[in-house]
């Protein structure tokens, strides 16, 4: 059935690429910060290789698993039901850092909320595809993706991981989007997702507290609330259009919050300048392009959700951390995909894009109109 | 149909892409903006919190005396600072409190400096903490505050010297004395270096973009012992006279070195702050007195050197009175004809006066403008006076009979010293001076004091008048200015102080100038006491502080006796004669490179050391500075130790190697003194003769084995 077999060549090149720079500039924000040196290298530095090895290899065994494979209920229902218990199972560890994030075992650690965003992708794509799923009933159709994406949403939520939970949510919306949901359901959807985080954001005064600092505030309180966006700026700022050059950054010596995680896009910026930043931007915007035109060359209406939902998975949520390092957005505390020092997220957005290069392997040469009108003959 | 229709889905897709796109281009949009436009700004706050340029100050160079006592020194101490940037809000009250108790500062004074300027990321809150103190913040442990290492002047021998010293305020720059007028040779330059910090605001990386050079180091004329043995007997005549207020100044009269300057009252230049100006003044050079009768010698020179008057020639002293202008004069006693040395000897106005008149206005005049009164003598050390010396045309009729015996006339102490000195320098005028050497941190010589010396008076008149005052120790009203084994010679005055404008009858200042020995001067002094109570005249109370004073200085000196010791039973021969000085000591004057004078002869050959007088200076009533006893044998220990009144106790044999107490330090009559006797080149003697022995030999040596300290009986 397949015309060739051979994954879509600039999604890998694109992957590969950010998985590389992202090694590199692991090693230089964290090179001063860890007192764990090797050399040259830091000791995230190694962390960061073996994950990235570890993903890279997962990934191309995923690439190699066909991925109608997941358009199963056993498949689907069992992952859910495992995340879910995993996601239970985090709430009763003991907190780090305040947040219940990790699942510990031995010196591993595990986010179960990594796990949640590929499986509720899966599941979504799965009941999407589905024949005559009516998604504009509610009761019949929008319901269980209420039910899940709800459930997993609130369990994210309240770890509390409010960047993972409101990235989860926005995939989700997409895809109800793209698959046609009503206007009317969307912007009832909107006012329902508003209340919940108001709820939320009051039952949590630190996450008040960003927020009314990401609006109010205006970097003048340098040391208070604003502190960590306001150095990300700086960072960012200073780095002007060529930067200083990698390993010359001097906000990662303790000014940048969490250089080589959540703020690594800010040491680009210093590094490397306008460039850099815009180079690692438009990798995402191809990595977007690549990933859609795989969806929309999917042989089958699942292929085509599967490989939306992945794609989006990677591009939403590195868009939003560049608004957040940016202060487009209010500071959520989540990961640069493929870049940032990670590892259930590195290994996790992986097996996605290994997913989603099996699906690009699938591609027939048609364009848009043609998938929807294969999609209709198919269904017709 | 209930689901999406594919034409529907296509346009979802395609708002999905240009929602993607438009977000896409927002985030290029800001990075543009962030990174381009905004630059400058961000670059500048960067640069701004990650690096601060401090100023660091230069050590402050070292002042020393002329044989390399540290006179004034630098150390390290702790600053605290605080950055108010980084304490915050409710914080700030808590930390006042706890910084407070720990530096004895008002809890208000602290929250005052942490909150008043809230964007400064550096405000002092206390400069100069004890260690107590420093190891009390760091147990606090505040974030935010911390030290700076500045440089602390230190005066290590407290008040000694303090006039000539000065002082230095909290920055470290000089306000008083030679830390004044040298300023800007000791400072030295300061540096500029750069922290990189973290947000934490610990330093993390300096960088030196500017050494600081150190300060050059002063080195002085003045000599610490003598200008110990200085204020030593200032302050004992200053308690037994109830003066308010006293000088002495001790220079060498052939070059000008001074070698000590005490002014009482003093103060404690480590503490200056808790003293008056008016005690911090340096009265030798700032303070202008009437002097009374030693102007005579000045009198008597001019008119000799005129050829007016010679010394044996007669002089009617007409009982005590005389005329001049509409002024009748009236000596202090009724003195019938002397010769022009007894007029100086007896000190008689009448005599002083016709001396005077021989010479006439103008040129009394110009012979006094030469002896340098009425001008600043130079000296290298601020705050200096003139004196106070009218021209003829504002003269009174009677100004030429009251000037010729020191009245109508002022001079401060030095000019007096220095107009004394060119008598008994055989006619030369010196330009005091109190640094005698300026060297760079490296030992660089880059200044080196020059004598500057004017001849004024022929030699035989100088040699003249010296014979004069000779006899004004021997035989005149300075009696109490002799010594047991130095010829000496000099001049009283006892000068009525002027209160509302007329002479007091009841307020003098006493003053003896001198010079020792008699025949060949190797020191000059002033002795200068502002309203005694009791004995007033300058014979009774200032001569014999003259004496004390000398004895010791021309002892440390090794200035070979003129005089044989009394128990002695040779005849000691007429004054005239010269006096035989050791070969070794560079005739006994203090000229002489530094290690040839006599306190520092230990360091060379323990045969000439053994050579050598002994330093002897007493330290308190009673109280006498330890002699370096090293070199000797046990014979000559033993001798000195009588002398004394300490117990010996010796150890070994042979020449002494090390002794407890150490040289210099303060002993009296009733103590023990250890002393370790052996083979000089020996390996316990090897130990105590290093390189640093030259520059303090006076300092405490090491010992080859620990001996018990010293004990009092």
């Amino acid at each position: 059935m397949p015309r060739k077999l051979s994954p879509d060549k600039w999604l890998f090149a694109v992957t590969v690429a950010l998985v590389l720079f992202g090694i590199v500039m692991v090693n230089s924000a964290s090179a001063l910060l860890n007192n764990k040196q090797l050399g040259i290298f830091s000791y995230a530095f190694l962390h960061q290789s073996v994950v990235a090895l570890l993903g890279l290899s997962l990934m191309w065994i995923f690439m190699r698993i066909n991925y109608r494979r997941y358009n199963n209920a056993a498949v689907v229902f069992s992952g859910l039901g495992l995340c879910l218990v995993l996601l239970l199972l985090v709430l009763r560890q003991g907190p780090s850092a305040n947040v219940h994030r990790w699942l510990q075992w031995g010196p591993l650690g595990f986010q179960p909320s990594e796990a949640a965003k590929l499986t509720m992708v899966l599941f979504m794509a799965g009941f999407l595809s589905r024949r005559g799923q009516p998604i504009n009933q509610f009761s019949r159709g929008l319901l269980p993706y209420f039910l899940v994406v709800g459930l997993f949403a609130w369990l994210i939520m309240i770890e509390p991981d409010l960047g993972t939970a409101a990235c989860l949510l926005i995939v989700a919306v997409l895809m109800l989007f793209t698959a046609g949901l009503r206007w009317r359901y969307l912007i009832s959807a909107a006012a329902a997702a508003s209340i919940a985080l108001a709820a939320v954001i009051l039952r949590n005064p630190y996450q008040l507290q960003r927020m009314l600092t990401f609006f109010f505030g205006d970097g003048a309180d340098r040391l208070g609330a604003g502190y960590q966006i306001t150095q990300s700026l700086i960072a960012i700022g200073s780095g002007g259009i060529t930067g200083l050059g990698l390993g010359d950054g001097k906000q990662k010596l303790f000014f940048l919050p969490q250089p080589h995680t959540d703020f690594i896009f800010s040491v680009i910026g210093e590094e490397f300048g306008l460039i850099g930043t815009t180079l690692v931007s438009f990798l995402f915007l191809v990595f977007f392009w690549r990933g859609l035109k795989a969806a929309v060359r999917a042989p089958d209406r699942f292929g085509f959700f599967l490989a939306l939902g992945l794609t989006l998975l990677i591009v939403v949520q590195a868009f939003i951390n560049m608004g957040v390092v940016l202060k487009l957005l209010p500071t959520k505390g989540i990961p640069l995909p493929f870049v940032s020092m990670g590892g259930s997220s590195i290994i996790v957005s992986l097996v996605a894009v290994g997913i989603l290069l099996n699906v690009s392997q699938y591609s027939s040469p048609a364009d848009l109109r043609s998938m929807s009108m294969n999609s209709s003959a198919a269904r017709g | 149909m209930t689901d999406g229709t594919p034409l529907q889905q296509e346009a979802r897709l395609y708002i999905l892409v240009i929602g993607v796109l438009l977000w896409f281009l927002v985030i290029i949009g800001r990075l543009t903006y962030v990174q381009v436009l905004c630059y400058d700004r961000y670059a500048k706050l960067a640069d701004e919190q990650q690096r601060s340029v401090i100023e660091v100050n230069a050590k402050r160079g070292v002042v020393y005396d002329r044989n390399r006592h540290e006179l004034a020194i630098s150390t390290e101490v702790s600053s605290v600072y605080a950055n108010p940037r980084m304490i915050v809000g409710e914080e700030a009250g808590a930390v006042a409190e706890k910084l407070s108790k720990v530096l004895a500062l008002s809890p208000a004074f602290v929250l005052r400096r942490l909150t008043n300027s809230p964007t400064k990321a550096f405000v002092w809150i206390k400069r100069k903490i004890s260690n107590q103190e420093a190891a009390g913040i760091v147990a606090l442990g505040i974030p935010g505050v911390d030290f700076i290492k500045e440089d602390q002047r230190f005066y290590p021998n407290a008040q000694l010297a303090a006039h000539v010293l000065g002082f230095v305020d909290t920055d470290n720059k000089g306000l008083a004395g030679l830390e004044q007028l040298y300023d800007a040779d000791l400072r030295g330059t300061s540096g500029v270096m750069t922290i990189r910090r973290d947000a934490k605001q610990h330093s993390f990386r300096t960088e030196i973009i500017k050494p600081a050079i150190t300060g050059k180091q002063v080195v002085l004329s003045i000599s610490r012992p003598v200008q110990y043995a200085a204020e030593a007997a200032l302050a004992e005549v200053m308690r037994n006279s109830h003066a308010i207020a006293g000088t002495i100044i001790v220079m060498d009269p052939h070059t000008g070195q001074v070698l000590a300057m005490a002014n009482e009252p003093t103060y404690d230049p480590n503490q200056y702050q808790w003293s008056d100006a008016e005690v911090r003044r340096n009265r030798a050079i700032s303070d202008a007195f009437e002097p009374g009768s030693t102007f005579k010698v000045l009198i008597a020179a001019a008119a000799l050197e005129e050829n007016l008057a010679r010394p044996e020639e007669t002089i009617d002293c007409q009982m005590g009175s005389i005329l001049v202008g509409r002024h009748r004069f009236h000596d202090h006693k009724r003195f019938g004809v002397l010769s022009v040395s007894d007029i100086i000897a007896k000190s008689s106005d009448v005599g002083a006066i016709k001396l005077g008149l021989r010479l006439g206005t103008e040129r009394l005049y110009q012979y006094v403008r030469t002896f340098g009164i009425g001008q600043r003598t130079g000296i290298d050390l601020p705050g200096e006076h003139f004196g106070l010396f009218q021209p003829p045309h504002k003269w009174s009729g009677i100004s030429i009979g009251a000037i010729s015996f020191g009245q109508e006339v002022g001079v401060t102490a030095l000019q007096m010293l220095r107009a004394v000195g060119a008598i008994a320098n055989g006619g030369y005028l010196v330009k005091p001076y109190v640094v005698e050497r300026i060297e760079a941190a490296d030992g660089r010589t880059v200044y080196q004091a020059q004598p500057f010396r004017t001849p004024i008076l022929s030699s035989p008149v100088a040699e003249a008048v010296t014979d004069m005052m000779h006899g004004v120790v021997e035989h005149g009203t300075a009696k109490k200015a002799l010594m047991q084994s130095y010829s000496a010679g000099g001049k009283t005055g006892t000068a009525q102080k002027i209160i509302n404008g007329a002479y007091s009858r009841n307020k003098y200042v006493a003053s003896f100038v001198g010079f020792a020995p008699a025949e060949n001067p190797a020191m000059a002094a002033i002795v200068v006491l502002d309203e005694p109570i009791g004995k007033y005249h300058g014979g009774d109370i200032a001569a014999p502080v003259f004496k004390q004073v000398s004895e010791r200085v021309l002892i440390s000196m090794g200035v070979q006796q003129t005089k044989e010791p009394i128990l002695t039973t040779r005849k000691v021969g007429k004054a005239r004669q010269k006096p035989v000085m050791r070969a070794d000591s560079s005739r006994g004057r203090l000229d002489a490179p530094a290690q040839e004078v006599e306190w520092t002869a230990a360091s060379r050959s323990p045969a000439a050391a053994q050579t050598k007088e002994r330093v002897i200076i007493a330290a308190k009533p009673g109280m006498t500075m330890m002699p370096d006893f090293r070199g000797k044998s046990l014979r000559e220990v033993s001798q000195q130790c009588n002398r004394l009144g300490i117990t010996l106790k010796p150890i070994g044999s042979g020449l002494a190697l090390a002794q407890d107490p150490p040289p210099g330090s303060l002993v009296g009559p009733g103590m023990q003194c250890q002393l370790r006797f052996g083979i000089p080149g020996s390996a316990g003697e090897a130990g105590t003769r290093s390189a640093n022995d030259r520059a303090r030999p006076n300092e405490p040596k090491p010992f080859p084995a620990p001996l018990p300290k010293l004990m009092a009986n």
